[in-house]
């Protein structure tokens, strides 16, 4: 109980910090801030697939980039799409991109897991990148964001403030949705999948469509995510579906702790800031990144999230 | 046989590449009683077992579970109409409780595993048939404990408590006294015979008095054919079977 109460103490204290973030801070941050919050999501929603169903996926970015191209494709050049339609598009769209790779690859397992989704990812990434049809290796820039009319007020989502607040409300959406999902029969179904997929078959369940559902949910929340970043940067490029963004999301999840709610969120937000206070000290940041990781693969096995767990649970004796 | 048996089996076979594990095996399960099956190591005992749940494919041969017939169906499919079974080697949830362990085991049963919204735990016949399922191996004392900490000797009995949450009609029980002190198998054969009440079972044993402690009716295979099957002193008088089994122990 004790535990339930300081687990949502500090959640709201995570979020009201976040909400005073861009009064204080400039924009830099605030845009910097925005980018930490969609990887969260991003990387919550391989979370669901690797830490919790025990799917090992190195092409969950085409989910996250293929959402982007769609919104781009839809976005008239003259003015902004309307916001729910673009959300919608894009989020099911990239379910039903999950579905359709889902459905191929959830029958393999482990290593071979691991190149089908590898394969199907740069299968994609190559087919936007090698095609005209949506700007070729450039990408193709979305002139007018998408557009959310509310009672008194339009938003922009140039504007780094309006972009902030819809990057933290929908991750605040995401987490407590995957937070509900956890705690369903479906959420226990593929916790026991994980662990042991064979005992799970010879009790009754038909594990092939729980794995490929809990596949579509991952997929439409890196839908999610790769169309809020789509509207930050105001463009989308092959990059965002290559292998190189699903191996540094997958590297954050570890980072922060699989199979925890709050691992890749410590995930997201520590690597990311590392990188940019290595970025800004040495040419070689992505070395200094490299041994980080290494120390903390070694000394955290469990990961950030991990390692607070585990004081807590030496505090209790 | 009067009684129509729970599950039966016509003249099943299996066969990997050029091998013969099991060939023209037929077995009748009856409610309320133990069916054992015994034979020297390598005799297919373990490989009926899994032809039965399903965890493999006949390659000849009828199963029946009443009147539905079941051999070309998935161990899922099988499990949810009625076959527990429990594994030679343990093969349970290790990082759950024994309570969650029997949960996931119910929930199967129940049907609500595509609920995606209210918490599992909401789920009260779900909760009750664990419990049941604790109950009738009596752990309740330790159903909040991580399975993978118990003694082995518990955790054969968690084997056992998982396959009853699916309320099963009957149980392929492979070897559960695998690996056991006496004390320990002794509770677990005081259970199997307080479970023959309710269930159905087909039982594959090497220790031979629990054998003849449990066994309503007895099956004796010796390189993947059945060579007698009847009642336990019948079975014990046959010289093929003296020859065969019994007279090498």
């Amino acid at each position: 109980m004790r535990d339930r109460v300081s687990k949502v103490f500090l959640f709201s204290f995570a979020v009201i910090i976040f909400l005073m973030l861009p009064l204080v801070a400039d924009r830099f941050y605030v845009q910097f801030a925005s980018k930490i919050l969609v990887m969260i999501i991003f990387a919550s929603s391989l979370n669901l697939l690797v830490g919790y169903c025990g799917l090992v996926s190195l092409g969950h970015a085409a989910f996250f980039g293929f959402s982007g191209y769609i919104l781009a494709l839809i976005s008239p050049t003259e003015a902004g799409v309307n916001f729910m339609l673009g959300l919608l598009a894009s989020v099911l769209g990239a379910a039903c991109l999950a579905a359709i790779i889902g459905s191929l690859v959830i029958r393999t397992k482990g290593i071979f897991f691991i190149m089908a989704t590898l394969a199907f990812g740069e299968m994609l990434f190559y087919f936007f990148h090698d095609t005209n049809l949506a700007g070729g290796s450039d990408g193709i820039y979305i002139n007018h964001r998408p557009v959310l009319d509310l009672v008194s007020f339009s938003t922009d989502f140039s504007n780094a403030n309006h972009f902030y607040f819809l990057a933290l409300i929908s991750t605040i959406i995401t987490i407590v949705f995957l937070r509900i999902l956890l705690k369903s029969p479906f959420g226990k179904t593929i916790v026991g999948i994980h662990i042991n997929e064979h005992r799970m078959r010879a009790i009754g369940y038909e594990t092939y469509l729980h794995k490929l559902i809990c596949f579509v949910i991952a997929g439409g929340l890196a839908g999610l995510a790769g169309f809020l970043s789509a509207i930050q940067f105001g463009a989308v490029n092959p990059e965002m579906m290559g292998w190189h963004l699903s191996g540094h999301v997958l590297m954050m999840v570890i980072f922060g702790g699989l199979g925890t709610l709050t691992g890749p969120a410590l995930g997201a937000f520590s690597l990311m800031v590392l990188e940019e206070c290595f970025q800004v000290t040495t040419k070689h940041w992505q070395l200094m990144i490299g041994i980080v990781i290494v120390v903390v693969a070694l000394g955290l096995p469990k990961g950030i999230a991990g390692f607070f767990q585990r004081t807590k649970s030496e505090e209790r004796g | 046989m009067t009684q129509l048996a729970v599950l039966r089996a016509k003249k099943i076979s299996k066969h990997f590449g050029g091998l013969v594990a099991v060939s023209n095996v037929s077995i009748d399960c009856p409610p309320r009683e133990i069916h054992a099956v015994i034979g020297p190591n390598g005799a297919g005992k373990s490989t009926l077992i899994n032809l039965l749940s399903g965890d493999l494919r006949t390659t000849a041969g009828e199963i029946y579970i009443g009147e539905e017939r079941i051999d070309r169906m998935s161990v899922s499919q099988k499990s949810k109409l009625g076959i527990g079974r429990t594994y030679q080697r343990t093969n349970i949830f290790p990082n759950l409780s024994l309570f969650e362990n029997c949960f996931l085991a119910a929930q199967a049963y129940h049907g609500t595993s595509l609920r995606f919204f209210k918490g599992a735990r909401a789920y009260v016949d779900v909760r009750d048939t664990a419990r049941m399922a604790i109950e009738k191996v009596d752990l309740q004392s330790i159903s909040n404990r991580l399975v993978g900490t118990l003694s082995h000797g518990e955790q054969r009995q968690v084997e056992i408590a998982i396959a009853l949450a699916t309320k099963p009609k009957i149980l392929l029980l492979d070897e559960p006294l695998a690996g056991m002190g006496a004390e320990e198998s002794e509770n677990i054969i005081n259970l199997l015979s307080e479970l023959k009440s309710e269930y159905a079972m087909l039982l594959v044993e090497h220790d031979i008095n629990a054998i003849f402690a449990l066994a309503d009716r007895l099956t004796v295979m010796v390189d993947g054919e059945v060579i007698d099957c009847g009642l336990p002193n019948d079975v014990r008088e046959n010289p093929k079977v003296q020859e065969a089994y019994l007279g090498e122990s």
